[in-house]
């Protein structure tokens, strides 16, 4: 039977973090599921957009080798930050998706919303 | 942990409460995929319990899953795990929503006129006051004009930062 996309994408993954902090060429992934390069690189594009891999361009006896590692988080910097947005109520606020005009919440009729209006005057 | 981890986890804490949190820290320390059963063994909770955890979460964007299906029960099978490099969308997601509601909000505020109970401080819009001619629905005490103009202050100012703030770091993530 042949396989879908996302089992192939599945196959890849697991392949990946076996190889583990070695990483594993590109090029193997193809031979090891016996697809083409270009299906292998479509696989991996998805994996990457998702955030679960990473690859990284070395050279390897002259030539350059596309290594795949699985994504390690520690790198990510946090650019965005919450000093602005903490003390506002709808920062906690579990209604905030069904908060709007004319709903049963609004930002118009929300009691928190009035108490931090008025607190700070 | 790093604080990615940690700040993630704050969130979550701040908007979902503790409920959540096991789940996710789990998802976080194991860095890697998981199932939902596979959670609730390693943790002894219900798997409907995780279940509900784990959507709240996703609904957040704390969390993502994968779906595959069983090979041989013809199920859907989930696989979840925190979301982790989108921290900053996700901050920025959470900032991009309360400036909507602020500026809901001062719209409001903007277009109304406002009276004021001295008795119970309970706020009425004109309209309402006059439907209770002037006196307070609950107390019978005359209300008062009530001048919004800080409150509009307020909400132009943190709207102000907000726009900026989000602007920047827009441009900031996507370099």
């Amino acid at each position: 039977m042949e396989s879908t996309a996302s089992q192939i994408e599945e196959i890849i993954y697991s392949k990946i973090r076996q190889a583990g902090e070695k990483g594993i060429k590109q090029a193997d992934v193809s031979k090891i599921l016996g697809i083409s390069s270009a299906e292998a690189a479509r696989n991996v594009t998805r994996l990457i957009r998702k955030g679960l891999v990473r690859k990284e361009a070395t050279i390897v006896d002259g030539k350059k080798v596309v290594m795949l590692y699985i994504a390690n988080n520690d790198n990510i910097d946090i650019i965005a930050n919450l000093g602005n947005i903490i003390d506002i109520p709808c920062f906690s606020c579990k209604l905030i998706n069904k908060c709007q005009n004319g709903s049963h919440v609004s930002p118009q009729s929300c009691n928190k919303m009035n108490r931090w209006l008025i607190e700070a005057l | 942990m790093s604080s990615v981890e940690e700040l993630l986890i704050k969130m979550a804490k701040e908007i979902l409460g503790d409920d959540v949190i096991d789940v996710l820290s789990l998802l976080i320390k194991r860095r890697e995929e998981m199932k939902d059963e596979d959670i609730a063994n390693e943790l002894n909770l219900k798997i409907n319990d995780v279940r509900k955890v784990l959507y709240m979460l996703a609904e957040q964007g704390f969390v993502i899953s994968r779906r595959t299906r069983d090979k041989d029960t013809g199920w859907y099978i989930y696989f979840w795990r925190a979301n982790l490099e989108q921290i900053n969308n996700i901050i920025l997601n959470r900032k991009r929503a309360i400036l909507e509601k602020l500026k809901l909000r001062l719209e409001f505020e903007s277009s109304n006129t406002f009276y004021v109970c001295n008795n119970d401080y309970a706020r009425y819009t004109f309209d309402e006051a006059f439907e209770n001619q002037f006196k307070c629905p609950r107390c019978g005490s005359p209300l008062s004009y009530y001048d919004s103009e800080k409150v509009k202050e307020r909400l132009r100012e943190r709207i102000e930062k907000l726009e900026e703030e989000i602007a920047n770091e827009t441009k900031a993530s996507s370099n």
